[in-house]
C-alpha cells in the first residue's frame, strides 16, 4: 500500500503536538510501518456494499437533557490541577493573536 | 478472611460476625504487606476506607438499609475517576492530577456500601497487554513473579489473584480484563457496550472501553454486575435497560442449550492450550451442552481492525493531555508550541505515543477512506458474522489467549504483543458480553483461561454458562504463594 | 472611479455565522450558559475536558435550532450525526470540537429580505450545531483562558455563495439576526459575541460561470465592519486581477484592519490543520420525530419577514420604516404594542421610530432601558389624532416624557395649560389682526404671489400662541383676512 516515511512521521508529529527525538524516531518508523502492512491485510476483504459501522448498538438514539444550569466544579478545584494559573485563568505562554 | 468471596465477606458482614473496620483493616493490612512482592497498586486509599468502614459499622447499628456490597473491600484500576482521589492513569503526564467528581460505577459501589480500599496498576493510559508500560512499576503475576500478569487491568488482576480483595474493576477495551483474569486464573467480565456507564472512566477506544469486575468467582461477577449495571444518564451511550437480578438467573440449567465453536480458529492453537480448552468442553458436555460449528474467520482480521478504529479513537481522547490545564508541564517550556509538544513529549510513554501517532494517521487526509472507514465496514461484516453465528447457537466458546503468562520483558515487538489479544478483541469491535473462565493450568502451572461469549444484551447468560461451569469443573485454585495469612 | 476596471468584475460572497443559542445551559453538559461572570466559575467536566468525561445533549439547543430550521424553510434531518473536528488551542479544552460536518440538523432554507429597496432569496447551503471553545484572553507576555464560554451552543449557518455585493451580505446577516431574534433562539447581543460572521469572498469577470478561488475574512464584529470589509477584499482581489491576469488568488484567512481599511493576511491555506473529523463515538445519531417537529411548527411566533409583509401590505408603512421596525425585535415588539390602541400606525410609526428614536439615541440605550413604554407613544399620536393637541406641541410633550420617563401623556398636557390647544376663534383672530397690521409687506409679497410670505404670516401667528393655536384654522383664517 502506501510508503510510510520519514516525512509522514514529521507530519503526524506535528499533528499531534508530538514530536520525535531521532531514536525515537528510528524506532517509530520501524514499527508503524510493520504494523501499517500488517493493517493492510484488511484490503483482502471486499467491504464495497458494506456500509460503515459507526456505533456498535444499532437502533439508539442520543439522549437530551433538560435545560437545567448547575455549575460541576469550584474553580479553586478546578486550578488546583492547573500547571500555571493567574487571575482565575489557565496561564499559558503569549499567544500571537488571530491563530484560531 | 483473605480466600473468602465478596457474598461471604458481605453475608459475615450482615450476620455481625465481621465489623466493617474489620474486614477492611484487614485488607488494607494484607495489601500493605503483600503489594510490595507483585506491585499491583498505586495508591492505598486506606485512610477513606477507613473512615467509609466506621460509617458503615454505624451505618448498621442504627438499623439502616445496608446496600449489595456492604463491607466488601474492593480495588479500582487507576483510570476511573474517584473525587479527590488520585487519577493517574499509570501515567507521568497525570502524576500530580486529583479528580474533580465520581465516576458512576464509584457512585454506585458506594450507595451499595462497598469500601474501595486502592487504585491499581495498569498499563499506561489502558494501552499494552502486561501492565509493563506503567509509567510507575511493572507488576508481577501472583503464580510466578518472573510472569506478566497480562494487561491492561494488571494490577486489578494481580490484586484479585494475590487475594488482596475479592472483587476488583478494571476496563476492557480489547482484552484487557479477560486476558489478564486468563493469565492469572481468575473470572474477568466484560458487559455487553453500554451495559456499564463510561462516564469517569478516562476514555481510550470509546466505542470499545467498558468497565468490568474480576472476581474469584462467577457469583461474585454477577452481584457486582447486578450493582453496575444500569442506565447512566451522563453517558449518552448507556443502554436504556433495567438492572437485572444477575445472580437468581445463574441458576437456570442449560441442558439442551448449544455452544458455537469457531473450530478453524482453534488450528494452530498451543497444544497445551487447545487440550485444556477440549477437556472444558467435556465439561460442557456433561452438563448436557452441545456443540456446533460456526464461522468466525473475521476474527483473523480482529488486530488490524482494532488497532486502526481503537488507534484512531485514542488519539482523539488523548489529545486533552497537552500541558495545559490539569497534566503536568515541561519546566522547559517557553512558546506555547513548546507546551504542547515538551508537556507530551515528557507526558506520555513510547507505546502510547506510537499509538496515537497510527491513529492520527489513519484519521488524516488522504489515508482516512483506506484505514478508518475500511475498518469500520469490516467491522459491520464482523457483527453481522457474530449474529448469524449466534442464530445457531445460545454462546460461543473460545480460548482468551494463545498463550499464558509470558515473562516480563520477553516481548519486544509491538505487533507480536498485539497478537496477544486475536481471540478478546472481537467482542469489543461486536460489542457482545464476554468473560474468561479458568479452566486449567500449563506444565509450568501457569493459568488457562477460555472465553464464553453471548449476543448483546445477553449478558446473564453468559454469567449462566461460566458459572455452571466452575460448580461443575472445580478447577479454581489459588497461588500458593499467596495463599497464607500475613501478620 | 478610475483605476482597476471594477464594473467588469463580479463579487461572490458567501456567509458563515455562528449563532450562540440562549439556553440556560451548555451543548453538551449542565454547566451554566450565562456572560460576563468572573472567569472559570461557570465550568464543569466535558467543557474543561476532564478525563473520563461525556457529551450529553441540550434538549433546548436541540429544539433552538429546528426552530430556525422551520423559520428559514429548511429540511430538518430528522436523523443527524455529531463529528469530531480535530486541532489545538489552548481555548479547546478537548483538543477536538464537537461538531456536524457529515450531516447535519438543518439542511437548505431561504433568507427573504430587501437590499436597497429589492427583494432578494438568498440560499441558505445548511445549518449545524456544535460546541464553542473558551476565551483566550491576551496579555503582553501571557495569556489566561477563561473556560466560561466553553461549551455554550452554537448554530452555524452556512450560506451558498449567492451573494453579489457587501450591502447584500449585510442585509442577510441582519435578516438572520432578526429571526434568531424573534424565535428566541439568541439573544443576538454583538457585544457579547452571539453572532460572529466570517465571509467568504471571490470576484470574477462578469458571464464567468464557475467561481475562483476564495479569500475568508474574519473578526468582523458588527454589520457596518463587515460592509467594510468584504468591499475591502473585493477591491484587493480586484486589484490582484488586474495586475496579474494569468495568475489566481491564494486561498488565505483575511482579517480587517478598520483604521487601514484593508484585510491584512492572518495566515495561508496550506499552514491550516488537516480537521481529520471522523464520527463522534460518544454520541449515537440525534433523532427526532416528526411529531416533534410539527409541534414545534405550530408554536412558531411570527417571524420577521412575515411581519414586514404585515407592514407594508396592511398598514402601508414605507419600506424604510418596516425594515427598521423588522429588524430590531425590541422595538417591533414596542410598535405591536402601540397598535393595539393607535388611531393612525403610520403616524404612530414615524413618532416612534423618527421622533422619540431620534431622541434617545444617543444614549445607546432603548426605550423600555429608559422607561418609556409604546403605549404611551401611542397614546400621544392618538391625541394627535384627536386633535386634543397640535403636533407642534406633541413635540413637547415628547421632551416632557423623555425628562420625566413613565409619566403618560395626559398627565403632562393635563398639568401644563400651555400644552392645550387654543380653540377661542376670536383670540386667534385678534393674533392674526396684529400679525398682519406689523407685517404689512408680507401681505403685499403674497398678493404678488410669494407663497413664502403666507407660511411667514402663519409662522407668526403660531410664535404669538406660542404653538398653540391649531395651524389648520390659522391658515384658513389668515386667507380668509388677506384674500
Amino acid at each position: 500500500m502506501t510508503k510510510f516515511d520519514k516525512e509522514q512521521l514529521k507530519t503526524l508529529g506535528k499533528l499531534s503536538r508530538i514530536p520525535l527525538s531521532s531514536e525515537e524516531e528510528a524506532l517509530l518508523l520501524s514499527n508503524l510501518t510493520k504494523i501499517l502492512s500488517y493493517v493492510d491485510k484488511l484490503n483482502e476483504i471486499d467491504t464495497e456494499k458494506t456500509p460503515p459501522c459507526s456505533h456498535v448498538i444499532q437502533n439508539t438514539s442520543a439522549p437530551l437533557r433538560d435545560d437545567e444550569p448547575q455549575r460541576l466544579i469550584p474553580r479553586e478545584e478546578f486550578l488546583k490541577n492547573a500547571p500555571d494559573h493567574i487571575g482565575g485563568m489557565i496561564k499559558v505562554p503569549k499567544v500571537i493573536k488571530d491563530q484560531a | 478472611m483473605y480466600k473468602e468471596t465478596a457474598i461471604s465477606l458481605r453475608d459475615r458482614f450482615l450476620n455481625s460476625d465481621l465489623t466493617a473496620l474489620e474486614i477492611t483493616e484487614y485488607f488494607c493490612n494484607r495489601a500493605k504487606k503483600l503489594d510490595p512482592q507483585i506491585d499491583s497498586l498505586l495508591h492505598s486509599l486506606s485512610e477513606r476506607a477507613h473512615l467509609q468502614a466506621v460509617k458503615l459499622d454505624k451505618k448498621k447499628k442504627d438499623g439502616k438499609a445496608l446496600g449489595k456490597l456492604a463491607g466488601v473491600p474492593i480495588i479500582i484500576k487507576d483510570n476511573i475517576q474517584i473525587h479527590g482521589e488520585k487519577t493517574t492513569c499509570a501515567s507521568k503526564f497525570l502524576e500530580n492530577y486529583v479528580a474533580p467528581f465520581d465516576a458512576t460505577v464509584i457512585k454506585l459501589i458506594e450507595e451499595a456500601d462497598g469500601i474501595i480500599i486502592a487504585k491499581s496498576n495498569l498499563d499506561e493510559f489502558a494501552m499494552g497487554s502486561s501492565t509493563e508500560h506503567s509509567a510507575y512499576k511493572t507488576t508481577k503475576n501472583p503464580w510466578n513473579l518472573s510472569c506478566t500478569p497480562g494487561g491492561s487491568s494488571g494490577g486489578s488482576a494481580a490484586a484479585v489473584c494475590a487475594m488482596l480483595a475479592p472483587l476488583a474493576l478494571g476496563s476492557d477495551t480489547g482484552g484487557s480484563i479477560r486476558q489478564p483474569a486468563s493469565f492469572c486464573g481468575l473470572y474477568g467480565f466484560k458487559p455487553t457496550y453500554g451495559r456499564v456507564s463510561r462516564f469517569g472512566l478516562v476514555a481510550f477506544g470509546s466505542s470499545l472501553d467498558q468497565i468490568g469486575p474480576f472476581a474469584r468467582s462467577v457469583e461474585d461477577i454477577a452481584l457486582m454486575q447486578e450493582v453496575l449495571a444500569s442506565h447512566c444518564p451522563c453517558d449518552s451511550n448507556s443502554l436504556n435497560h433495567p438492572k437485572e437480578p444477575y445472580l437468581d438467573e445463574l441458576k437456570e440449567s442449560i441442558q439442551g442449550k448449544k455452544i458455537g465453536i469457531p473450530y478453524k480458529l482453534l488450528e494452530g492453537l498451543n497444544p497445551e492450550i487447545r487440550a485444556k480448552f477440549d477437556d472444558a468442553l467435556d465439561v460442557y458436555k456433561s452438563l448436557g451442552a452441545t456443540f456446533v460449528e460456526i464461522n468466525l474467520d473475521l476474527i483473523n482480521y480482529s488486530i488490524p481492525m482494532y488497532y486502526i478504529l481503537a488507534g484512531a479513537e485514542a488519539s482523539t481522547n488523548l489529545a486533552r493531555f497537552d500541558g495545559i490545564r490539569y497534566t503536568t508541564r515541561s519546566k522547559k517550556a517557553i512558546t506555547l508550541e513548546e507546551v504542547y509538544e515538551l508537556s507530551k513529549t515528557e507526558g506520555f510513554g513510547s507505546e502510547v505515543k506510537q499509538r496515537i501517532l497510527l491513529g492520527t494517521y489513519v484519521l488524516s487526509a488522504g489515508y482516512q477512506e483506506a484505514y478508518y472507514k475500511k475498518a469500520q465496514k469490516v467491522r459491520t461484516l464482523l457483527i453481522n458474522e457474530y449474529q448469524k453465528a449466534f442464530e445457531s447457537c445460545h454462546t460461543i466458546a473460545l480460548p482468551t489467549s494463545p498463550g499464558t503468562a509470558f515473562k516480563l520483558g520477553a516481548i519486544a515487538d509491538p505487533l507480536e504483543m498485539y497478537l496477544q489479544d486475536i481471540f478478546t478483541i472481537s467482542a469489543n469491535l461486536a460489542g457482545i458480553p464476554s468473560i474468561n473462565v479458568p479452566i486449567g493450568f500449563d506444565k509450568d502451572n501457569k493459568p488457562i483461561g477460555m472465553q464464553i461469549q453471548g449476543p448483546q444484551l445477553d449478558d446473564a447468560r453468559v454469567l449462566r454458562f461460566a458459572h455452571h461451569f466452575e460448580k461443575e469443573a472445580n478447577v479454581f485454585s489459588h497461588p500458593p504463594l499467596f495463599d497464607k495469612e500475613v501478620k | 472611479m478610475s483605476g482597476p476596471p471594477y464594473d467588469e468584475f463580479e463579487p461572490v460572497i458567501g456567509l458563515e455565522i455562528h449563532v450562540q443559542l440562549n439556553t440556560r445551559s451548555k451543548m453538551f453538559g449542565p454547566e451554566p450558559n450565562h456572560f460576563g461572570d468572573e472567569p472559570n466559575v461557570n465550568i464543569g467536566y466535558i467543557d474543561t475536558g476532564q478525563p473520563g468525561s461525556l457529551p450529553v445533549i441540550n434538549k433546548e439547543a436541540v429544539k433552538k435550532a429546528v426552530n430556525f430550521g422551520l423559520a428559514v424553510n429548511a429540511e430538518i434531518n430528522l436523523e443527524s450525526t455529531f463529528d469530531r473536528k480535530s486541532y489545538f488551542y489552548p481555548d479547546c479544552p478537548l483538543n477536538y470540537q464537537i461538531t456536524q460536518f457529515t450531516n447535519p440538523i438543518i439542511i437548505g432554507g431561504e433568507i427573504i429580505t430587501e437590499v436597497e429597496g429589492e427583494s432578494f432569496t438568498f440560499q441558505i447551503e445548511h445549518a449545524h450545531l456544535e460546541n464553542d471553545a473558551g476565551k483566550l484572553i491576551h496579555f503582553p507576555d501571557f495569556a489566561g483562558v477563561d473556560f466560561n464560554r466553553s461549551g455554550a451552543p452554537l448554530l452555524e449557518i452556512v450560506s451558498t455563495p449567492c451573494m453579489r455585493s457587501p450591502k447584500q451580505a449585510s442585509a442577510y446577516a441582519q435578516a438572520i439576526k432578526a429571526i434568531m431574534e424573534y424565535i428566541n433562539s439568541s439573544d443576538c447581543n454583538m457585544q457579547e459575541g452571539h453572532l460572529r460572521m466570517d465571509a467568504n469572498v471571490s470576484v470574477r469577470k462578469k458571464g464567468e460561470t464557475t467561481l475562483r478561488n476564495k479569500t475568508e475574512v474574519k473578526n468582523m464584529n458588527s454589520f457596518f465592519n463587515m460592509e467594510l470589509a468584504i468591499e475591502a477584499e473585493i477591491i484587493r482581489q480586484i486589484d490582484f486581477y488586474t495586475q496579474h491576469p494569468d495568475k489566481d488568488i491564494q486561498s488565505a484567512t483575511y482579517r480587517f484592519d478598520l483604521e487601514r481599511r484593508k484585510t491584512i493576511i492572518m495566515r495561508t491555506k496550506e499552514s491550516a490543520d488537516d480537521y481529520r473529523y471522523f464520527p463522534e463515538p460518544d454520541l449515537p445519531p440525534l433523532v427526532l420525530t416528526k411529531e416533534y417537529v410539527d409541534h414545534l411548527k405550530e408554536d412558531l411566533p411570527e417571524l420577521p419577514q412575515d411581519r414586514y409583509k404585515r407592514y407594508r401590505d396592511t398598514l402601508q408603512l414605507t419600506e424604510n420604516s418596516a425594515m427598521q421596525l423588522v429588524n430590531d425585535k425590541q422595538l417591533s415588539d414596542n410598535f405591536e404594542e402601540g397598535l393595539k390602541i393607535c388611531k393612525n400606525p403610520i403616524a404612530f410609526c414615524n413618532w416612534l421610530t423618527i421622533e422619540f428614536i431620534g431622541r434617545i439615541k444617543d444614549t445607546g440605550k432603548t426605550l423600555t432601558e429608559i422607561g418609556i413604554e409604546a403605549l404611551q407613544i401611542a397614546q400621544l399620536v392618538n391625541m394627535i389624532e384627536e386633535n386634543v393637541i397640535t403636533g407642534k406641541i406633541a413635540k413637547k410633550v415628547a421632551d416632557d416624557m423623555l425628562l420625566h420617563p413613565g409619566k403618560s401623556p395626559e398627565d403632562i398636557v393635563a398639568a401644563n395649560p400651555d400644552y392645550k390647544p387654543l380653540t377661542d376663534t376670536s383670540v386667534i383672530e385678534a393674533m392674526i389682526d396684529q400679525v398682519l397690521k406689523e407685517n404689512p409687506d408680507s401681505i403685499e409679497d403674497f398678493k404678488k404671489g410669494k407663497d413664502r410670505a403666507f407660511q411667514y404670516l402663519v409662522g407668526q401667528v403660531m410664535k404669538s400662541s406660542k404653538g398653540k393655536a391649531p395651524p389648520e384654522k390659522v391658515r384658513d383664517l389668515i386667507k380668509k383676512k388677506i384674500s
